[in-house]
């Protein structure tokens, strides 16, 4: 494992992704509400390019204490990213699949150093 | 395991040896012999002994063995862009600053600050420009994220913009699923 | 280009390249070797309802051709072809839909052609079969002569300006205007011995379709003697009376594929269609593979009981269940062992044939065959080429697929 550069922090911005291939390694980077978020990009479905479709907030649906249906709403808080050949969705922050959370993308270590963005890989 | 935990793992064992000769009657160390201990892990393995060759072999291997890996390149294969930030040019801060002004007309309760006649210029002019920039395929959300537009403020202006060109709900319905809309 | 995601947040994505959009697909090919695998996928699409103003004009009928290119005018409120609502697009999620139209394709040949070509190369198929996509709602048409109209024009269409463009790595299955029996023969009569016909397509999506009439017992005939397939396409209908209760999307969905096809299947083999038509290659597609071990035994446990009702059976419904092909996609790759089972209830070796159904969203690779544990080297060249090039007499493109070929007995050396 080694820290790879990736970019600066500066030349990254929010809702930006880049796609960086490390050998035969395929990893998506995003920066998500200043965060940076890093994945590999082969779906764990039929192998599709997970980190290069849509983000999206998660879709919830909240039932009263009487267990009626509030009906569907987009989530304040949690965003997915979702694989483009499918709809495979996976979480942001820890990039495991929205309906099987033992389905889940290798991640890869962020390291920032100064303006520099690394990849651990 | 690595350079660091091997030098431990090592002063480890020099320190073992310096409990070893002479343990107390239950096995426990002795006091001296904890101090001795103690010392050991703190000096460390001394050079020029047997110890120090093999550590700084492994070292020499290690670094031997990483400095003939092959680095590996990070290849950009693509940056996906973030969505273009709004432009603000001086029409575009007139009408923001526009919208403002209706937004706190509207929730001062001030419905007549903006009179009808106003009103209905607007809504037209914004329909025409947001179906031709939509026909442009130029397409963005009616509203924006942080708009305070209620479902019942939608339902309500549709519904009147449907009846300002005598259309019905249903037609609308068709019309979207017929052009895939 | 921007997408619009949740509360109307701009989400930029690439714009589309289908060869780009899979690429990894093209890996998967390659770390397979699929180069020597002729694989022939059974069931793509491409976007007709896209070239109506080309498919119109060769409607027959002057009267309904006027129809329908005045409701395709501009400020027009008309609409040619029924449709069905739902979301195949999962709101954005499955970006070839949104982006489709950003997809370029300079010059010649035609754009299907090219983005066909696209996603074969990119996942190693050989051969496609292509099906359309607005026509498959074509039953629900009520004017059976606006659906023969339908179905006349674009089998010209596909046959002529299309079919002739794809150096021939395309074929298809007509679809048929199944409420006009009669048009259905005049069809097979008229196309049957055209280049890159390899059968006729029934859209299973009606809501009344009786498979077992008389009235079409002239048109099996007609393909049985030409050697043509008769393919069943299912699809979904949310609007349909048996759907209403699906207050989702995936419920009408999932149960709408399988249904259809279910329903008709039933009534091909209680009719006993198999033993009037035995060299007839009848092909259930897009229904998946879990339907059919159901039905297998819900069928032959009926039949036990009340063979009275179909006196015609020399066999199990199963039995001549077996007799027939079903396409692969999309395969329901959840419980290996019921997958298993399934393989070996519908005679997968000999019975079944890959299919992507690409572009749509729940397309399925090469790889979904060539990856399963159980399945023996056999029958993953059967299924991914080899039963469909005997078929469909397709050729293999090179020395290694010929190879293959041989070795399985999909083609006489």
């Amino acid at each position: 494992m080694a820290e790879q550069f990736v970019c600066k922090s500066s030349e990254f911005k929010n809702g930006e992704r880049q796609i960086i291939r490390i050998g035969e390694e395929e990893i998506g980077v995003f920066k998500h509400e200043d965060e940076y978020f890093a994945y590999s990009n082969f779906c764990l479905h039929q192998g599709g390019p997970a980190c290069e479709g849509l983000t999206i907030a998660r879709v919830e649906e909240h039932l009263r204490a009487d267990k009626t249906s509030m009906g569907l709403s987009f989530s304040e808080k949690d965003m997915n990213f979702v694989c483009p050949w499918h709809g495979y969705e996976y979480d942001m922050r820890t990039g495991a699949h929205v309906a099987d959370p033992k389905v889940r993308l290798r991640k890869y270590d962020i390291v920032k150093k100064g303006d520099d963005i690394y990849v651990v890989a | 395991m690595s350079s660091h935990e091997a030098t431990k793992s090592l002063k480890k064992t020099a320190a073992k040896k310096a409990l070893a000769p002479k343990a107390g009657a239950d096995g426990d160390p002795t006091p001296a012999q904890k101090a001795a201990f103690a010392k050991a892990m703190y000096e460390g393995v001394k050079p020029g002994i047997k110890t120090a060759r093999k550590i700084a072999q492994e070292k020499s291997d290690k670094a031997k063995s990483d400095a003939e890996k092959p680095v590996q390149k990070v290849e950009i294969l693509r940056k996906i862009a973030a969505p273009a930030t709004p432009v603000e040019t001086p029409d575009t801060k007139r009408a923001l600053q526009l919208a403002a002004d209706i937004e706190k007309a509207t929730q001062d309760g001030d419905f007549e600050r903006f009179q009808p006649e106003a009103q209905q210029a607007l809504i037209g002019a914004l329909c025409r420009l947001y179906s031709a920039n939509n026909d442009m395929g130029n397409h963005f959300g009616a509203v924006g994220q942080r708009s305070a537009v209620t479902a019942t403020d939608v339902m309500v202006l549709c519904g009147a913009l449907l009846k300002a060109v005598d259309l019905q709900v249903f037609e609308l319905g068709l019309w979207q699923s017929w052009s895939s809309r | 280009m921007d997408l619009i995601a949740d509360r109307g947040r701009r989400v930029t994505v690439e714009e589309l390249n289908t060869s780009k959009l899979l690429a990894h697909a093209a890996k998967q090919a390659r770390d397979r070797k699929f180069e020597d695998v002729l694989i022939v996928d059974c069931d793509a699409h491409h976007y007709e309802n896209e070239h109506f103003s080309e498919i119109l004009p060769f409607m027959e009928n002057e009267v309904f051709k006027q129809l329908a290119l005045a409701a395709g005018a501009k400020g027009s409120r008309g609409s040619v072809a029924p449709g069905t609502f739902g979301y195949q697009d999962m709101g954005g999620r499955v970006t070839r839909y949104p982006l489709r139209s950003s997809e370029k394709t300079p010059g010649a040949p035609h754009r299907d052609v090219q983005i066909g070509n696209r996603w074969m190369d990119a996942m190693g198929v050989d051969y496609s079969c292509l099906f359309p996509t607005g026509m498959l709602n074509i039953g629900m048409h009520p004017q059976k002569e606006m659906e023969f109209e339908l179905c006349w024009a674009y089998a010209r269409w596909v046959t002529e300006k299309v079919l002739p463009d794809c150096d021939g790595r395309m074929y298809t299955m007509l679809c048929l205007p199944f409420s006009d029996p009669e048009g259905c023969l005049r069809m097979v009569e008229t196309f049957g011995d055209r280049k890159g016909v390899g059968g006729f397509m029934v859209t299973t999506v009606r809501e009344r379709m009786a498979v077992y009439d008389n009235a079409y017992m002239k048109l099996y005939a007609a393909l049985q003697e030409r050697g043509l397939a008769l393919a069943f396409h299912s699809g979904p209908n949310w609007g349909a009376q048996t759907f209403q209760s699906c207050n989702r999307f995936i419920s009408a969905h999932a149960l709408g594929f399988s249904w259809y096809n279910i329903l008709h299947c039933t009534n091909w083999v209680v009719n006993g269609m198999g033993e009037r038509f035995p060299k007839l290659p009848v092909i259930w597609i897009e229904a998946g593979l879990a339907w059919i071990p159901f039905l297998m035994q819900k069928l032959d446990h009926e039949y036990l009981l009340r063979p009275s009702e179909c006196p015609i059976l020399k066999k199990k419904p199963s039995d001549y269940m077996r007799d027939m092909y079903y396409s692969t996609q999309p395969m329901e790759i959840q419980d290996m062992g019921a997958l298993e089972t399934t393989f070996r209830m519908m005679n997968a070796e000999t019975q079944l044939l890959y299919a992507s159904d690409y572009p749509h969203w729940d397309f399925d690779l090469p790889s979904t065959i060539w990856d399963l544990p159980f399945v023996s080297e056999k029958a993953k060249h059967n299924i991914l080429g080899g039963t469909a090039a005997r078929l469909f007499k397709l050729p293999p493109r090179n020395e290694g697929q010929k190879k293959n070929l041989i070795k399985y007995g999909n083609l006489v050396a």
